[in-house]
Parts: C-alpha cells; sequence; structure tokens
C-alpha cells in the first residue's frame, strides 16, 4: 500500500523528480498522489515551465576591452613582482581567518584571568607593590593617606584608653578585669592585622579588617566610659 | 590578421568547449549543459585536451601572461554569467571578472592540481561574488521592469512575453538568499550537477538538492502572478 503523501513536504520530490533523480518507488508514489491533486500538478508544472525559461536565458559575454582591463591591474599588481606594502595582503588574509579572533578573545581571557587571581592571591607580588603591578606613584599617595589615617586611629585610641583606663582603676576588679581581656583580644587581633599590614600594605581587605577592628576597640572603649559617666 | 586588431592574438582559436568537449561531446541545443559539466570535470577529458590544460596551467604558474590570456579565453563567458546571474548587474559582473582572474594569476601557484582547475576557477569566481555582494551592503541587481518598457514588450507578442518573463526571473532570482541562489544559479542556468556544485560549496550533495529544492520553491512563488505570460 502506497503511504499517503502529505501535500506540501513533497517539494523536494517534485525538485527532484523534475530532474529525473527520484528514486523509482518514491517517484510511483509521486506520480500517484500527481494524480489526485491539482494543486501539486500545478506547481509541478509552473516548475517545469520556470526551469526550461531558467535554461533558455540569453548568454551573456563580457564586453571588449575588459582583458585590456585586466592587464591593466595585471601591471600593477603582477605575479611575483614586489608589491607597494608586501605586507598589507598577508597580514589581511590573516586577520580575515577565523582563529585570529579567537586568540585574541582567549588572549584577552587568559589576560583578565591573570588579573583576576592576582587580585584574589596577590602572595607572589612583592609586598611593596601589593598586588598592583602599575602605576607607583598613585601606589605611594595611597600608602601616604593609609599612614595618615592610621596615625589618626591610633591617636584617638590612646586619648579613650588613657580614659578608660582611668575610669576601670574606680570599677570592681573582676568586671575591669573582663574587659581589659578584652581589650588585649582586640590588641592582639590589631597586631596581627598589622604584621599582614607589613607584609601587604595595599591590599583593601586586611586594611578593611584593621580599620573594622580599630572601630571595635574604639567601640568599646566609649563604652566603658559612657558605662562610667552612667555612673 | 593584424596584431593589433586582436586582444589576444596569442590566443589559440579553440574555445573552452571545444578544449573541454574535444572530440567526445558536443554542445546540446541550447548551449547551457556541456558534456564536461554533465558530471565527469576533467575526468571526461580526452588525454591529450587534459594535457594541453594542465601545460596551459604550467605556464601560468610559470607568470606568462599569455596563458592567462588562453585561460581569460575559455573561462570568461561562464564566469561573466554566474557572476550576472548572482549580482544582477553588469558593472559588477565585470568587476568581478577582473578580479576573478587578478586572483587566478596571484594565486595559482598555490593551485596543486588536487581538485580540477574548472572547479578552482569557478570556486573563485563563486566567492568572488559571495564578497562582491557582501561589500555592496547586499544591495543592487533587483531592479524592476520600466513600466513603458514593461509595455512595450507585452506589445510585442509571444516574445516580447517572453523577454518580460525573463528579466522577471532573474528579478526572482535576485530575491533568493545568497546560498540558495549560487545553487540556482549553478545547477539550473550552466548546468553543473550537484556533485559538481557539492565539491565547489564544500556541502554535500543532498544540501545542494535541498537548497535548489527550495530555490525552486521560492522562484515560484515570486513567478506566480507572472505565469500567465507563459500561457
Amino acid at each position: 500500500m502506497v503511504k499517503k503523501m502529505r501535500c506540501f513536504p513533497s517539494a523536494r520530490w517534485l525538485s527532484l523528480y523534475l530532474d529525473d533523480d527520484l528514486p523509482p518507488r518514491k517517484r510511483r508514489s509521486l506520480e500517484e498522489h500527481l494524480q489526485k491533486c491539482p494543486r501539486c500538478q500545478s506547481v509541478l508544472q509552473d516548475l517545469g515551465t520556470i526551469r526550461q525559461e531558467t535554461r533558455s536565458l540569453e548568454k551573456l559575454s563580457p564586453p571588449e576591452g575588459l582583458w585590456e582591463a585586466i592587464q591593466k591591474r595585471l601591471k600593477l599588481s603582477p605575479q611575483g613582482q614586489r608589491r607597494a606594502y608586501p605586507w598589507a595582503i598577508p597580514l589581511a588574509t590573516w586577520l580575515r581567518r577565523g582563529w585570529v579572533w579567537k586568540g585574541a578573545l582567549i588572549t584577552s581571557a587568559v589576560i583578565v584571568a591573570v588579573f583576576t587571581l592576582l587580585r584574589f592571591f596577590p602572595v607572589w607580588i612583592p609586598a611593596e607593590q601589593g598586588y598592583y603591578p602599575f602605576s607607583p606613584p598613585l601606589m605611594a599617595e595611597v600608602r601616604q593617606q593609609l599612614t595618615s589615617a592610621r596615625s589618626h586611629y591610633l591617636e584617638f585610641i590612646g586619648e579613650l584608653s588613657l580614659l578608660a583606663n582611668a575610669e576601670m582603676e574606680r570599677w570592681d576588679a573582676a568586671i575591669a578585669g573582663a574587659y581589659r581581656e578584652s581589650l588585649q583580644g582586640i590588641d592582639r587581633n590589631i597586631k596581627v592585622c598589622e604584621e599582614e599590614m607589613e607584609r601587604f600594605p595595599l591590599d583593601p581587605e586586611i586594611r578593611g579588617y584593621l580599620f573594622n577592628i580599630y572601630h571595635e576597640k574604639l567601640a568599646l572603649l566609649e563604652s566603658i566610659i559612657e558605662i562610667g559617666g552612667g555612673d | 590578421m593584424k596584431m593589433n586588431e586582436d586582444p589576444l592574438p596569442w590566443v589559440s582559436l579553440m574555445s573552452a568547449e571545444e578544449l573541454y568537449i574535444g572530440r567526445e561531446g558536443s554542445l546540446s541545443a541550447s548551449g547551457s549543459l556541456t558534456e564536461a559539466h554533465s558530471g565527469k570535470g576533467e575526468g571526461m577529458l580526452p588525454d591529450d585536451n587534459r594535457e594541453r590544460m594542465s601545460q596551459i596551467v604550467f605556464r601560468c604558474k610559470q607568470g606568462e601572461r599569455e596563458a592567462l590570456g588562453t585561460l581569460y579565453k575559455m573561462y570568461k563567458q561562464r564566469i561573466y554569467n554566474i557572476a550576472y546571474r548572482m549580482t544582477s548587474n553588469h558593472a559588477d559582473s565585470e568587476e568581478i571578472v577582473q578580479e576573478v582572474f587578478l586572483k587566478v594569476y596571484q594565486k595559482i601557484g598555490s593551485f596543486r592540481g588536487d581538485s580540477s582547475f574548472t572547479c578552482w576557477i569557478y570556486r573563485i569566481a563563486v566567492n568572488q561574488s559571495h564578497s562582491h555582494w557582501r561589500g555592496k551592503g547586499r544591495r543592487g541587481g533587483n531592479k524592476l521592469v520600466p513600466l513603458s518598457e514593461k509595455e512595450n514588450l507585452l506589445q510585442q507578442g509571444k516574445d516580447g512575453k517572453r523577454a518580460l518573463f525573463h528579466s522577471f526571473i532573474q528579478q526572482a532570482i535576485a530575491s533568493l538568499p545568497m546560498s540558495c541562489r549560487t545553487v540556482f544559479v549553478l545547477h539550473d542556468i550552466e548546468g553543473f550537477t550537484h556533485q559538481e556544485i557539492a565539491a565547489l560549496k564544500g556541502c554535500s550533495v543532498g544540501a545542494s538538492k535541498s537548497l535548489l529544492a527550495k530555490a525552486r520553491l521560492k522562484m515560484r512563488r515570486y513567478l506566480q502572478p507572472h505565469m500567465s505570460l507563459m500561457g
């Protein structure tokens, strides 16, 4: 039994049928379909007319004098002779190749990856430079600002510590001892952070930690003073 | 024959068809389909012609412009035809023919003879047409027939109607997508086989057949309102 054919997926079949390129079985099936389907008959007829007319299109010839034009251009760029810019054509060809762009993309990806790694693992960069490999003058400026900010913090902490110590002198020894222990813990953290800062003076993360701990200590000192004042 | 009268005095009077078909084949009545393109390419060449062809290519590789002139005389018409059908523009087609022969002259050193020379040169022509089309911003070509010309043609009876239909065919070709257009031009106008198109375009035979079927249907869709011209 011949499989019932849908109408328009047979476009490829019609084209092959027209070229006598359809296998016998499909050919028979298509011929059966054509007997029943006026639409496909009309398509086939149109395709046949178009093919016939296309084949009989006028054969055009290039105009006279085209060879002379080619010869003129050959003189300007003849085979084997030196061109004005010998690198221009190979360069253009090289740039047109897909892998050049791929290479450029890979290179940029590698550069981005290296900088990202430097951001997170700056250990192998000399301490002097931190993880910033460029612009030393700018880095010097940053360092100066950092040093001055630290000295301000330390100055403020020093003043508050004096007041807090004076306040704790008046307190019960056990309570004051607990507060002192807390302060000592914070001091230990400050020491560790400052050691890290010595190694990586420009690491914003370590700087962030250090300043957070300064704030912590300041807050504790302020609370000690306030508690005292409340009494 | 005076030297200054003939632009190609050195070129043998043997045309491409004679050289290719030699003793074995002849042009069909429409002149569109040659034995050389009926599936065998250079494989069907008589030995002396194949030898002659390789001699011309060898001479061209040595930088002889006369040999290029021979190749020009052999291939100019078909390359011009392909270019015109692809671009629908005479000026562009002339430009493409020039580019193709310049390219042949410059690149023939890299032609190793793995494929047939015919395939190689037509591949250059097709690629050149593609890049020209891309370079022109995919414009041009689809020119409408002026109304006055249309009326004139319609008054000329059957021949006039046919000429008008041919101009519609050219418009329809220009409206095809480039991949379909290439296959359509090579197969239905220039008489290449699907095997040759596959070798030339670097696609499969099945893909070539599918593209042709698609192109034919699109052509039919475009030409359907004008089918009455062909009775």
